[in-house]
C-alpha cells in the first residue's frame, strides 16, 4: 500500500495512470459510497465516482500535502456528487422506480429465518430518513459500523456521527 | 437477538456490500488512457497554433522590412536616377529658355 508521498513520487515521475491505480484499492468503495448516499442511484454513484477519479488524475500534479490525500478525495467526492445532484434535479420520491430497484441491486446475504424485514421496505424507510441522518445510515453500515470512517467521508465530528446514527436508529426501530 | 442487533443485521445487509461493478478499474483506466490522448492531442494543437502565429507575425514583420527595402531600393536603382537626371535637365532646359528669351 503506497503511502501519500509514494503516490506523489508516481505523479512525478510522470506515471499518473499508476497512482490513480493505487489509489483504487484504497478508495475506489468508499468514493462510490459517498457518492451512493448523495445520489441513490447505483448507475448514477458510479458514473460520478468515474468522474471523480478522472478529476483526481487530473489534478494530481497540483496537490500540495498540505491535508491527507484522504481527506483531499473526499472532498472532490462531496463536491462532484453535490453538482451531479443538482444537474440531475433528482429529487427521488417514495415512488420512484429507480429508488425501489435499488434493493435488488444490493445481493441478499440474510438468512432465510431473518429476513422478516423486507428489504425494499427498509430502504423506503432509510430513503425517508432526513439527508444526513440518511447519509450517516448507509455510510455507517457499509464501512463496517465505524463512526470515525464516517466522519472522516461527510467532515463532520464523530460526535455528530454518533448523534444522527442514535436518532435515525430510534426512528428506523420506531418504524420497523 | 435484540430488535436493535435485527436492524442492525438488516442495514449490513443492504448496504455492506453495496459496490462498484467488478469491470469499474478496467473502464477507469480505458478512459484514463482516452484522457490522456486527449490532453497529448490538444497540447500538441495548442503548440501548432502557436508556431502558425509566431509564423505569421514574422512574415508580417519581413514583409514590411521587404516592403521598404524595395522603396528604398526603387529610389536609388539607376532607372529612378535616369529618369531624376531627365527632369532636372528639362527643368535646366527651361530655365536655361527662359532666361535667353528675357536677355533677347
Amino acid at each position: 500500500v503506497l503511502t501519500d508521498s509514494g503516490i506523489m513520487d508516481l505523479v512525478r515521475a510522470n506515471r499518473r495512470d499508476e497512482a490513480v491505480a493505487a489509489l483504487l484499492p484504497l478508495f475506489r468503495r468508499k468514493v462510490f459510497g459517498l457518492a451512493y448516499s448523495y445520489l441513490r442511484n447505483r448507475d448514477a454513484a458510479e458514473d460520478v465516482t468515474q468522474e471523480i477519479f478522472i478529476k483526481v488524475w487530473r489534478a494530481l500534479p497540483d496537490f500540495d500535502g498540505r491535508a491527507a490525500m484522504s481527506t483531499w478525495i473526499y472532498t472532490i467526492t462531496r463536491n462532484t456528487s453535490l453538482s451531479a445532484l443538482r444537474s440531475r434535479r433528482q429529487h427521488s420520491s417514495l415512488s420512484d422506480p429507480q429508488v425501489l430497484a435499488e434493493a435488488d441491486l444490493v445481493p441478499d446475504t440474510t438468512p432465510a429465518q431473518e429476513a422478516e424485514l423486507d428489504r425494499p421496505a427498509l430502504l423506503r424507510l432509510v430513503n425517508q430518513l432526513p439527508a444526513k441522518q440518511r447519509q450517516v445510515v448507509m455510510l455507517f453500515y457499509m464501512e463496517e459500523q465505524s463512526h470515525e470512517a464516517v466522519a472522516a467521508l461527510l467532515a463532520m465530528p464523530v460526535g455528530t456521527v454518533k448523534t444522527l446514527l442514535h436518532r435515525a436508529r430510534a426512528q428506523l426501530s420506531a418504524a420497523v | 437477538m435484540t430488535e436493535p442487533d435485527k436492524l442492525d443485521q438488516h442495514l449490513a445487509a443492504l448496504f455492506a456490500r453495496l459496490d462498484t461493478r467488478p469491470d469499474f478499474n478496467a473502464r477507469l483506466l480505458a478512459r484514463l488512457h482516452v484522457e490522456a490522448q486527449k490532453d497529448a492531442l490538444a497540447a500538441a494543437n495548442r503548440a501548432r497554433r502557436e508556431e502558425e502565429a509566431r509564423y505569421r507575425a514574422a512574415r508580417r514583420e519581413l514583409r514590411t522590412t521587404r516592403h521598404w527595402k524595395n522603396v528604398l531600393g526603387r529610389l536609388l536603382s539607376g532607372e529612378c536616377f535616369g529618369v531624376s537626371t531627365l527632369e532636372l535637365a528639362g527643368g535646366a532646359a527651361l530655365g536655361i529658355g527662359a532666361v535667353a528669351s528675357i536677355l533677347r
